[in-house]
């Protein structure tokens, strides 16, 4: 098991003045790919500008594994935002936001049916903000 | 000297990689809930399909348990999986609702014993092959169920279904949504981004390097963001490359792809794709051959056009026995087609209003009508209709007998790609087209058994092996 989660592309890191991603530890033992795609993040050219920052250390962000039932309300009611963290080991761990979440919607048809469909943003806004048409 | 071979051998067998078989192992879901909510309801319940609990929560956690028992059973790992589950509110209204929304909490890459430098592996997966928990405090994967559906303002009347049996009638079968939103969550989904061709931190994942486009040959990392953003709307020509699916596709996918094709004039002759409906005969490989009529109607409020066939046909003389072309929008497609088959048409084409492809089946209920209906793109309808201001159309609505539904002409499966894009949908799922359907398309079908399908074998491919020969 891995026991430290070091600094990751975080607002710390990204501020001016702050450490060079080499002197982040674990980045030494980054791969080269690895190392050349956090340089990009850090310089602000993530190649996914979906990878935000976020400054966390020392522990996993998300739910607790020891949640019990009833201990948590709602642990992902909130908007979530990918991060990625550097570990000690030179790995990577990307904790996954909304947009990697997979939406199942359904709409009722004028016969009555249910079509399902996975759906994008524009189809869930759709169902907050009108009636669903009939398919025609 | 026999005893000297053996002693050889056995030392030879202690040199070796050890062949490591991983067991099954539970998957565990972790109940998010409050208490008294969701998951945690106390409100009593009779049992149902199968379901023996006799509260409302009781169920809903026995379905998804359900759901999760026919799936670890086939996934091989000494580190437990932990899904995080629960029934929260998500966007609906009174005929349309998220159902659920899922997928991966995280994702590793580089990690000790990662088989494939610079990829992202799923939670679940990276665990396995680490053989160790990498994230101790953060479950694999999460799933949140609507807890409104069935009220009033959220898909009225069609609560989820907590039984066993796939019974839901006008319900929503919650054990095939499980089936299908674990599946995500486990392996079944990339962490690309498909409108802009990005990958997450410019690297690939364990489920996009199986992902090819047979128009450029180059598979889903090797491509640009450019070349990408292409790739996702290549409908017919994004496949999964993968060894597993691809062995197991003839026993998977039926032969017969669905198609229309245009036999004159020469400058539009070939195939075309179709959407199969819901209603009516399956087309065949004999097929039904004519020629392609515009059907005519009268402009009326509401549907203003006189091709869209949502009156009495005016021109039955000229459809009668003929392949009816018709425009989508402003009726149901049952109505359209059954005004063409009162008019003697012997099959119904319905061009879409709309551009992209590939076309969607055509939905609808209605056992009068008699005659195969599929419905086309908007490109090939105005394809048909400038050709028939010169000349006549023929044309023939069948299988193709040389490829399976839901496969490439060389036996590849198909990936989703419609045009346009659509995030959330796009090439994290099987072709619509699949026939018989399949668990990861983009919809539940009604016909679904509770099985991985295809997923299992897309989940060999990515990682989810059943030995481990590795040091």
């Amino acid at each position: 098991m891995r026991t430290s989660l070091l600094l990751i592309l975080s607002a710390a890191a990204l501020a001016p003045g702050a450490a060079s991603a080499a002197e982040i530890p674990g980045t030494e033992k980054l791969t080269p790919k690895a190392a050349e795609a956090v340089e990009l993040a850090r310089a602000g050219q993530a190649a996914d500008s979906q990878a935000t920052a976020g400054a966390r250390k020392g522990t996993d962000p998300g739910p607790k594994k020891d949640a019990q039932p009833g201990a948590l309300a709602a642990p992902y009611a909130a908007p979530r935002k990918t991060e990625v963290f550097i570990q000690g080991d030179g790995s990577l761990v990307a904790t996954l936001g909304d947009e990697y979440m997979e939406d199942l919607v359904a709409v009722k048809k004028a016969d009555g049916s249910i079509s399902t469909q996975c759906a994008t943003d524009a189809d869930i806004h759709a169902l907050e903000s009108r009636p669903a048409s009939e398919e025609k | 000297m026999l005893r000297q071979q053996l002693i050889v051998i056995v030392a030879l067998a202690a040199l070796a990689p050890a062949a490591r078989a991983d067991k099954p192992v539970p998957i565990v879901l972790v109940n998010a809930n409050a208490a008294g909510i969701g998951l945690n309801d106390p409100t009593p319940v009779a049992p149902v399909g199968g379901n023996p609990m006799t509260t409302l929560g009781g169920q809903r956690m026995f379905a998804l348990q359900h759901a999760a028992n026919i799936i670890w059973p086939q996934l091989r790992s000494s580190v437990p999986i932990r899904i995080q589950v629960s029934f929260d509110s998500r966007a609906c209204n009174a005929t349309g609702a998220v159902l659920a929304s899922a997928g991966a909490a995280w994702a590793d890459a580089n990690f000790k014993r990662a088989t494939i430098p610079d990829t992202w592996y799923h939670g679940a997966l990276a665990n396995k092959m680490a053989r160790t928990d990498l994230a101790t405090t953060t479950d694999e994967a999460v799933a949140i169920f609507n807890i409104n559906l069935g009220q009033a303002n959220c898909l009225a009347g069609s609560p989820f279904y907590y039984g066993l049996d796939g019974n839901e009638g006008t319900g929503v079968d919650l054990v095939a949504t499980a089936l299908h939103e674990f599946s995500h969550g486990l392996g079944f989904s990339q962490f690309g981004n498909v409108s802009t061709g990005t990958l997450l931190l410019n690297m690939q994942d364990t489920y996009n390097r199986n992902l090819l486009d047979t128009s450029t040959g180059l598979t889903w990392p090797q491509m640009t963001n450019t070349q990408r953003i292409a790739a996702a709307v290549n409908f017919d020509h994004v496949v999964w490359a993968g060894a597993n699916v691809t062995q197991a596709v003839p026993t998977r996918l039926a032969l017969g792809l669905p198609v229309l094709n245009i036999q004159s004039p020469a400058g539009i002759a070939g195939p075309y794709a179709v959407g199969t409906a819901q209603f009516g005969p399956p087309l065949t490989a004999s097929g039904v051959s004519a020629d392609i009529v515009i059907a005519t109607d009268l402009a009326e409020t509401g549907s203003p056009t006189t091709t869209d066939a949502c009156s009495p046909i005016t021109n039955a003389v000229d459809v009668a026995g003929k392949i009816a072309l018709v425009d989508r929008g402003a009726c149901t497609f049952i109505i359209k087609v059954k005004n063409a088959q009162v008019a003697g048409a012997i099959a119904v084409l319905v061009a879409d209003n709309v551009a992209g492809g590939p076309p969607p089946g055509l939905g609808g209920i209605d056992p009068t009508i008699t005659i195969p209906s599929a419905r086309i793109t908007l490109a090939a309808g105005n394809a048909i209709k400038t050709a028939l201001q010169t000349e006549p159309v023929a044309g023939a609505l069948v299988l193709d007998m040389t490829r399976r539904a839901g496969a490439d002409p060389s036996g590849f499966a198909l990936m989703n790609a419609p045009n346009p894009v659509v995030p959330g949908s796009s090439i994290s799922h099987w072709d619509p087209i699949a026939s018989p359907n399949l668990l990861e398309e983009p919809a539940i079908n009604p016909d679904l058994e509770h099985g991985l399908d295809l997923n299992y074998q897309l989940f060999l491919d990515i990682g989810w092996r059943d030995e481990d020969t590795r040091p």
